[in-house]
């Protein structure tokens, strides 16, 4: 027996496991791999939830104007990327709502509306997109908001807009009673002017009527009375020009009365249905903003909200720069600058290149060409002289290269 | 590398379970000791690494890691055997087989003192070939040492042993 078997024989009789241990541990294990696998289950399925959230998310990032791929490095600020670009999304969205109303409360067809309304939600998607892509980094200083003006001037100038028919849609009861008593005052009062005139042009021609009967009696009994003499006869014509002068005098006048008349029953008849103009509204809104602080507090609320609305997410961008650099945003930095020292390397090899190929150039044509003032005045010059001069004007000409690569 | 953990459950729990209560005395602890071999080995699925070992030479690493927290205790009682062998008489039940346990006893008395006093190292080394019968190269992907320290670590434990016993049990016979 050696000292191995020893060692086995000391423990033999201990080492049968019990088959109740055996089933314990058994029960034990399943139950663990089942309980995993159970919530390995869970966790697939709610990932395959997540799949879409993750795309919803990497399109809103997209639109913060924040680089994805290095984003990714940093999970923990995806929050904030892609709520910027759900604040990029959401201001176009309003955007681009508020120039349909802008677009149909001017009388624009309703697709050329629409048509209006996407492009305009397209350029302010990628006009803020832009702007959250460039703020930040480096650009954190008064720079940045300098190149939000723009963007800021235009959604001030949208919110001044759209905040007219908004407010108009808020007091619509109000401005179309209030436009509606407007108008019929002011129907009233032309179909009182338009009676006055009616009624003065209608004296007018009465009096032309009556003078018209007087000339026509007076010519009717002088052309029967055969003793008239000369002085009569003047009388006569004179007559004939006036009666010719009143009567047309008749007609304008006749024509006058007719407008009057045609614009009294157009007037009425068209009044009932009168869609009450652009103007007229807008201009119930002012007098109603005059008369109603309610109305005028409204109506500057809404322009403050609609501008603060539009340079939300510029606004946002530059208050996220000003703040401490992200490890993101310092990882982006060092990558541009990284880049543009590649770049301004590659620049500057280029330029020693180029430098260097034009130096060997000038070297190559100045030789050939001593070379050729040699050849020409070898027979003019004796040896020592030509050589002198070649030797001179090379010395003046050559390049200080040239003399080195000698 | 997916591991069929019910297939390695059949497979080995029974050697796991029997070297667990070959070491450690107290039954319930070694059961909990191959019970725990299982559920650390799925937890730690993730690093088991198929290009330095069988699944049973992991599964055994482990069962000598859990085992090794309660090294003192195995200490202990091998001392108490010894020290029981020396005093116990058999019982009246056993006195047909007096002398087989006398020669039991007898290696209570050698072995354990041995056992008791290797460093744990060359013990778990020990342990490893005698109980589990592992191979040399499995203690190594077992241990996650070297296969020469698993030569040498053994090799002194049983030169440990033979020394012990040529002295206890065979000089004695021989003399």
């Amino acid at each position: 027996m050696d000292e191995l078997e020893l060692v086995r024989v000391f423990r033999r009789e201990c080492g049968e496991p019990s088959p109740a241990a055996r089933a314990a541990a058994r029960e034990s294990l399943l139950a663990v791999i089942e309980d995993e696998s159970a919530s390995k289950a869970r966790r697939e399925r709610r990932e395959g939830g997540d799949g879409a959230r993750r795309a919803v998310t990497d399109g809103l990032v997209w639109l913060s104007g924040a680089d994805r791929a290095l984003l990714d490095r940093f999970p923990h600020e995806r929050a904030r990327y892609s709520s910027l670009g759900a604040l990029v999304l959401a201001v176009a969205i309003i955007s681009a709502a508020g120039v349909a109303l802008l677009a149909e409360f001017s009388g624009v067809p309703q697709v050329v509306a629409m048509v209006i309304a996407l492009v305009y939600g397209g350029v302010s998607l990628s006009l803020d997109r832009w702007l959250c892509a460039t703020i930040g980094g480096r650009r954190r200083d008064a720079r940045a908001i300098v190149s939000a003006i723009p963007r800021i001037l235009l959604g001030a100038l949208l919110a001044l807009l759209i905040a007219e028919p908004v407010a108009l849609r808020i007091f619509d009861a109000e401005v179309t009673t209030r436009a509606a008593a407007d108008s019929m005052r002011a129907s009233a009062e032309f179909e009182r002017a338009r009676r006055s005139d009616y009624e003065r042009l209608e004296h007018i021609y009465d009096r032309l009527n009556a003078r018209q009967a007087r000339l026509e009696l007076r010519l009717r009994n002088g052309s029967s009375d055969r003793t008239a003499n000369r002085r009569d006869a003047d009388g006569r014509r004179s007559d004939q020009r006036r009666l010719a002068m009143v009567r047309r005098q008749l007609s304008r006048v006749r024509v006058q009365l007719l407008r009057v008349e045609g614009e009294i029953v157009m007037s009425a008849v068209t009044r009932p249905r009168e869609r009450l103009a652009l103007l007229s509204r807008l201009r119930a809104l002012q007098e109603l903003a005059r008369e109603n602080t309610t109305v005028l507090v409204t109506q500057w609320a809404l322009r403050l909200f609609l501008l603060l609305l539009f340079a939300l997410p510029v606004a946002s961008r530059i208050a996220m720069a000003m703040g401490k650099p992200s490890a993101y945003e310092r990882l982006a930095d060092h990558l541009d600058e990284r880049s543009l020292r590649a770049w301004i390397t590659s620049t500057e090899r280029l330029r020693d290149e180029i430098t260097i190929a034009h130096q060997a150039a000038a070297d190559q044509w100045l030789r050939r060409w001593r070379q050729e003032f040699l050849a020409q005045h070898e027979g003019t010059m004796d040896g020592d002289d030509g050589m002198a001069v070649a030797t001179d004007v090379a010395a003046r000409s050559t390049p200080p290269s040239r003399e080195r690569a000698d | 590398v997916e591991l069929d953990f019910r297939f390695l459950f059949e497979a080995h729990y029974d050697e796991i379970a029997s070297y667990a209560r070959r070491r450690q005395p107290d039954r319930s602890l070694a059961d909990d000791v191959a019970q725990a071999t299982f559920l650390e080995a799925w937890r730690s699925r993730a690093t088991y690494d198929p290009d330095k070992g069988s699944p049973r030479s992991w599964l055994f690493g482990i069962a000598t890691n859990l085992l090794g927290r309660h090294i003192r205790s195995e200490q202990r009682r091998l001392k108490a055997y010894q020290r029981l062998a020396l005093r116990a008489a058999p019982r009246p039940d056993e006195q047909e087989r007096v002398h087989e346990l006398l020669d039991a006893r007898r290696m209570q008395q050698v072995v354990a003192p041995v056992l008791a006093a290797l460093p744990p190292g060359q013990y778990e080394v020990l342990t490893l070939f005698a109980y589990a019968d592992l191979s040399e190269s499995e203690i190594s992907q077992a241990l996650g040492v070297a296969p020469g320290t698993v030569k040498s670590r053994l090799s002194r434990a049983r030169a440990a042993l033979r020394a012990r016993l040529a002295t206890e049990v065979f000089g004695a016979s021989d003399g």
